[in-house]
């Protein structure tokens, strides 16, 4: 467990501070663009946006530098790099959402709107899709490496421009599956865990 | 008394497999892995790191095996790549802060002396430094964990002689002052060996093509030269890398001569280097 929080810490150092300078612009672009939706799910759609990107920047950055083969090269198992990497996206989802919620309140502080931070169920919504896009994003990493970057841009891409018809229709998901989305990401994220240890269990690190 | 052992060690890529690899590393000797480029140096430095997955036999490092007790096996070990892998973004402090807490006998204060004589500057970043500085950077952090044996893989590949010279001489040096240490490191430049290494490994399409002490090597091999007509007297002698060319012949030899003629030129050590000797042997290989 020790080993598993020093990689959690190894991946929070590594990650570029600039990454986090940058992020502030398409937040402020989907408040803005989110504005006459402002209770449907900006927050979801944020917050899911912002963890992917700080989750895949993280590990594509490490795949640049090659920073892999160090942490191959440390007393780590497979199984505790593996572990970590999906503990991650957990860690990943908590600053995204006190970011995002940081940025969102300055944002409407600033406007006059009052302060509306995220819901219970917003957040729940949130975390349900990560773990969703995760427990897709991971297996696929695993399988491709640096192929998969050039994918994962489009993916990025993509989300991006359908994020805010997609937090147009939040709201009915919300009313219609309220308790039903979690339960069913944790089982996919669960099988993803199996399905990338078993490939990155054979994986020749190149 | 061995400290790492490898049994009949298979791997197979996808243009390339090692094949039957056995070999054993003595305490405190620095050994040098040979060959010409392909012939699975970096491959078998990677398999005994766990970065790429032996199919047959087995890697221990003092008793641990290196995929059951990965752990523990890696914790005994200081890796140079041949490349800096660092995150160069980053500083060599940062960079150290983030190898550091996996360590279990990480020595802070071993780390600031090879720094200073490094005379590298923690707050540099990476992308910063030049090549031989990273491999001075590399090299710090693989011996700051008190490591039982430094694995490097052609660490000298890229440098400049002076920096070379300088890089083995610490090493070797290392070695004398430290003697649970032992270097296992892969080379092509064999000048390199012949200033430190005692013990040699040589590989060949995968295999392992013959591995013994330096100085037993140098007592075995003879470049034997002469005329054409006296290549009769190689009778017996397994002539290694034999070329003919006009009217003389060349070989090596590894037994001991019983008997010397006058008109043949016998080259050996410390006239033949390590080079001349790998030379036949890929010879051999053509022929």
């Amino acid at each position: 467990m020790k080993t598993i929080w020093k990689l959690i810490w190894k991946d929070l150092k590594t990650q570029d501070f600039k990454l986090f300078l940058l992020l502030p612009l398409p937040l402020i672009f989907f408040y803005a663009m989110l504005q006459p939706v402002w209770q449907a799910g900006a927050y979801t759609i944020v917050i899911v946006l912002m963890t992917y990107f700080l989750l895949a920047g993280n590990n594509h950055k490490q795949l640049d530098y090659k920073f892999d083969w160090i942490i191959h090269s440390l007393p780590v198992t497979r199984h505790e790099m593996l572990l970590s990497k999906y503990a991650m996206v957990i860690v990943w989802y908590i600053l995204s959402a006190i970011i995002c919620n940081a940025i969102g309140a300055v944002y409407m502080l600033y406007n006059q709107m009052g302060i509306r931070l995220s819901s219970l169920m917003e957040l729940g919504l949130s975390l349900s899709v990560i773990l969703l896009i995760s427990g897709i994003y991971y297996p696929l990493y695993y399988l491709f490496d640096k192929k998969f970057l050039y994918v994962n841009i489009f993916l990025f891409t993509a989300m991006l421009f359908a994020g805010p018809s997609i937090a147009r229709g939040i709201p009915e998901i919300i009313v219609r599956f309220p308790l039903l989305l979690l339960p069913i990401s944790v089982a996919i994220f669960a099988l993803s865990y199996r399905v990338s240890f078993l490939i990155f269990n054979r994986t020749r690190i190149s | 008394m061995n400290i790492l052992e490898l049994n009949n060690v298979t791997v197979t890529l996808k243009n390339f497999s090692l094949r039957n690899i056995t070999f054993n590393l003595q305490r405190g000797t620095i050994t040098g892995l040979i060959g010409a480029n392909g012939s699975g140096k970096t491959t078998l430095i990677r398999t005994i790191m766990n970065l790429y997955r032996h199919e047959t036999g087995s890697i221990r490092l003092n008793g641990l095996d290196n995929i059951r007790d990965a752990k523990w096996f890696k914790d005994k070990i200081g890796f140079v790549y041949d490349e800096s892998y660092f995150i160069e973004n980053l500083t060599i402090e940062r960079n150290k802060n983030v190898i550091r807490p996996f360590y279990s006998k990480w020595d802070e204060r071993l780390f600031s002396t090879l720094l200073e004589k490094f005379a590298l500057d923690r707050g540099k970043k990476v992308k910063h430094l030049s090549k031989g500085m990273k491999t001075k950077f590399s090299l710090a952090v693989a011996l700051s964990h008190h490591a039982d044996l430094l694995l490097m893989d052609e660490p000298t590949s890229g440098l400049d002689p002076v920096f070379r010279v300088e890089l083995l001489e610490f090493i070797a040096q290392y070695v004398q002052d430290h003697p649970h240490m032992t270097v296992l490191f892969s080379t092509h430049i064999t000048a390199d060996l012949d200033r430190i290494a005692n013990h040699i490994v040589y590989m060949r399409k995968g295999k392992i093509r013959l591995q013994m002490p330096k100085n037993d090597l140098f007592d075995r091999c003879t470049v034997i030269r002469g005329p054409r007509h006296a290549i009769d007297r190689l009778d017996g002698l397994n002539p290694i890398g034999l070329r003919q060319t006009g009217d003389t012949f060349e070989c090596l030899v590894m037994e001991p001569l019983s008997a010397e003629f006058g008109d043949l030129e016998y080259i050996r050590y410390p006239r033949l280097r390590l080079e001349d000797i790998m030379f036949y042997l890929e010879r051999e290989k053509a022929e």
